[in-house]
């Protein structure tokens, strides 16, 4: 017996040296990164002090121009849209995190019913791992995935997991550099494309999941006590059949509905609500934007923000 | 409680810790209530139907020691099979059986409204069940004395180690062990702890991580070239051997600590060189438990060529039935059936075509894999219709321009893991693992433990999922 808890103390000591060595290379290489789905995006728009912040999923990095609605607004954007990030748990742990570091003035939530609707998958919360050791919201966000998460952080491999492949391609300048978190999309989705990608949207409803909702109101609540101004904005998404636009239709009175609760302006740039972005060479595929609709797209928001007076002052 | 999680590993702590330091005689009635706990964190309902078949086997065991009449000991035989097969019956198959009528009747103009029970299927019943059986029929045919104490058969029954999903025990194999008093030996102990460890490196890291692109593609099929198939076709091929003879080794290392030693239930099964070859490697405990109580039965091999193919078909028809309530299990098993058939027919009239030889060997190695891998189109498929799908497009739909590689990282991770298996199963299938690696290199094995931990948290799929053998 006592020969192996030598043995297992021994085997416990050197995991703790190359854990310990393993996970400082990482954490170098997640740092340098600003890759939004493997980088320090947040540690990078702190850095930046970025008055202006965008915050959703794929559809926000790859739709918010940030240095072209920079320049229009005149104040840095940092563009938080991370892939699959689309609940809003996303919103209340970016923000609590930034909140502890700066104070930026505006605040934009690429919004869309999944912000609400649907279970929030509490496994993409696996993103905030890297700040579960130094940020409190991290932390109690990661450990919504399970209860053993205050044993699994006892390593510092565990926070990067599944990343080492992403940010050693990051670190050889493999990946595409985003331009303040956005991400540019190429090409131009087909029209059997859109009818297919169009036809396979779905269209059941799912519920509202009030723990969601408990986030969404936790976000906007700890950004409105910093004196942060709020947006929801829905960027444009692909629709053509007519029960997809009226679908689309009643989903954007239902988010307007749950802002207008919190106070928020809810500005919606569906099709359904501006025609216009019906239009298939904009879009790369049916939910995302290509750059020439994203550039299009971030004008039109940049003079929808100032139309309301939200065009943001640099504050510390 | 997934043997993959920190319950798990918690659970083993708490139950081993004592194990050892309780007087041997405790030993028994601590590992039946760690067992019974064990299964009521999955379903503390279930245990009820555990209990009810044990009492019914325990009973009809005890009568089958003193009654001698032939007709009387058949009869309690059948009551025990009848009680035993028809919970498995109404729990797995019901529904199965009644939707296929159902469809049956509808195709011949007839449609009818089949009932559905719609049943929770009990965690491992598929299991408990066939070791039940094997246990009133080793005491029929006076193999193996009725057991005297209740809880001895409980125990047998319940061992949590391979309670969920085998191996599947047998009452002569795994009760006397009980018995031993298993005293605290360190060889022991570490390599059992080795085993876990490398049941848990082979699901946390090979096969959950390559279950992200098979699940992912075998989704949605139909919208997927032959080229991007047959790589998930052949990653599932490697997702469940690692991931059920995972739960086998993290199974035999849990019961290799407490001294007690599992039926072997995997012998590197992709090295077959043969059909017959692959079922003596794959799931052995259930290829055995269907010589035994099936196949030998029904006559086994001594009724002429024929007939013996005639039951080597029927087990591999009923083992495809035991897998799952579809009609994919079903086909699956004529798969094997038929080739294991075609091999018969081949080295009985064609012997000259299997000459021995290295490079006949290796070759052969070959082509029972392939066999192997295009036959999980079917286990893996959600449907018949699927797996046709799957077939066509391998065979006329490669289309290697239109590959989907998904994310390419979980491509690598999933590369590297079958690398690191392939490079251990070779190492051991030509003895080189215990005739240098073991004795000589105790630096080298204890590196590669710590590699084994710090893989497991750089690359596994830590929350991952169920083991695919609990559906079972």
């Amino acid at each position: 017996m006592r020969k192996l808890l030598l043995s297992l103390l021994a085997m416990t000591a050197l995991l703790f040296v190359l854990d310990r060595a393993i996970g400082a290379g990482l954490e170098r290489l997640f740092r340098a990164s600003e890759n939004p789905t493997d980088g320090d995006v947040l540690g990078h728009a702190w850095k930046l002090r970025a008055p202006v912040i965008v915050c959703g999923a794929s559809r926000a990095s790859h739709h918010y121009v940030s240095d072209s609605l920079g320049a229009e607004l005149g104040a840095p954007v940092f563009n938080l849209g991370r892939d699959g990030s689309w609940g809003a748990a996303y919103q209340y742990g970016s923000a609590g995190i930034l909140l502890n570091h700066y104070t930026p003035s505006l605040w934009i939530m690429d919004v869309d019913p999944f912000l609400v609707r649907t279970h929030e998958i509490l496994d993409r919360l696996s993103c905030f791992l890297p700040w579960a050791h130094s940020e409190p919201v991290a932390r109690e966000l990661v450990g919504l995935r399970s209860r053993w998460e205050p044993i699994r952080l006892l390593s510092r491999i565990y926070p990067y997991n599944s990343m080492v492949l992403r940010l050693a391609a990051a670190h050889r300048g493999q990946d595409a550099a985003p331009r303040f978190g956005f991400l540019p999309l190429t090409g131009t989705m087909t029209l059997a494309e859109a009818d297919r990608e169009a036809a396979s949207a779905p269209v059941a409803r799912a519920d509202v999941d009030t723990l969601k909702l408990r986030f969404l109101a936790r976000a906007i609540g700890a950004l409105r006590e910093r004196g942060v101004a709020v947006v929801a904005v829905r960027s444009p998404r692909y629709v053509s059949a007519q029960s997809a636009v009226a679908r689309e239709r009643l989903d954007g009175q239902e988010l307007e509905r749950v802002f207008a609760r919190h106070g928020v302006r809810f500005l919606d740039f569906s099709a359904s609500a501006q025609p216009h972005w019906r239009e298939p060479s904009l879009y790369r595929d049916a939910s995302h934007l290509n750059e020439t609709g994203a550039l299009r797209f971030t004008h039109e928001l940049a003079d929808s923000l100032r139309a309301l007076n939200l065009v943001p002052a640099v504050r510390d | 409680m997934r043997f993959n999680s920190l319950d798990y590993l918690f659970f083993f702590l708490a139950v081993v810790g004592p194990f050892f330091a309780i007087p041997a005689r405790l030993r028994k009635t601590w590992l039946l209530v760690a067992s019974l706990a064990f299964y009521m964190y999955w379903s503390p309902v279930f245990i009820l139907l555990i209990l009810y078949s044990t009492t019914i086997d325990y009973f009809v065991a005890r009568r089958l020691a003193v009654v001698d009449d032939a007709r009387a000991r058949r009869g309690l035989l059948a009551f025990s099979y009848v009680t035993n097969f028809g919970a498995l019956f109404v729990f797995k198959y019901f529904d199965f059986f009644m939707d296929s009528w159902a469809s049956v009747m509808q195709a011949a103009g007839f449609p009818v409204d089949a009932p559905a029970l719609r049943l929770i299927l009990p965690v491992g019943i598929s299991f408990y069940t066939f070791e039940a059986i094997s246990y009133t029929t080793d005491v029929y045919y006076r193999k193996y004395p009725a057991e005297r104490d209740y809880a001895r058969l409980l125990l047998f029954i319940v061992y949590f180690p391979k309670l969920i999903a085998g191996p599947i025990e047998r009452a002569w194999h795994l009760i006397p062990q009980f018995e031993r008093t298993a005293v605290f030996e360190y060889d022991r102990v570490r390599e059992g702890i080795a085993r876990i460890l490398w049941g848990l490196f082979k699901k946390v890291v090979i096969a959950d991580r390559l279950a992200v692109y098979v699940d992912t593609i075998y989704a949605h099929p139909d919208q997927h070239v032959g080229s991007t198939l047959l790589l998930a076709t052949l990653f599932f091929t490697f997702q469940i051997y690692c991931d059920f003879s995972a739960y086998s080794d993290i199974a035999s290392g849990t019961a290799q600590v407490m001294g007690i030693e599992l039926l072997r239930n995997f012998r590197r099964p992709y090295f077959a060189s043969s059909i017959a070859d692959f079922w003596s490697r794959w799931h052995i405990s259930l290829s055995t438990w269907f010589r035994d109580y099936v196949y030998i039965p029904l006559g086994g091999n001594r009724s002429g060529f024929w007939k013996t193919n005639q039951n080597i078909f029927t087990v591999f028809l009923v083992s495809g039935i035991w897998h799952g309530a579809n009609w994919t299990f079903v086909l699956w098993g004529i798969w094997h059936g038929v080739f294991l058939l075609a091999q018969n027919i081949l080295d009985r009239y064609a012997p000259l075509l299997v000459r021995p030889g290295r490079l006949s060997h290796v070759l052969r190695v070959a082509l029972t894999f392939v066999i192997v891998t295009l036959s999980w189109v079917l286990f893996r498929a959600a449907s018949v219709s699927d797996a046709m799908h799957v077939y066509r497009a391998i065979f006329t739909n490669f289309d290697a321009a239109r590959f989907f590689p998904g994310n390419g990282a979980q491509l690598a991770y999933g590369a590297f893991g079958i690398a690191v298996l392939l490079a251990v199963e070779t190492c051991t299938e030509l003895g080189l693992y215990s005739k240098f690696f073991l004795p000589r290199l105790k630096p080298a094995r204890w590196l590669a433990y710590a590699s084994a931990v710090l893989l497991l948290l750089l690359i596994g799929v830590v929350d991952g999922g169920q083991f695919i053998y609990f559906q079972f």
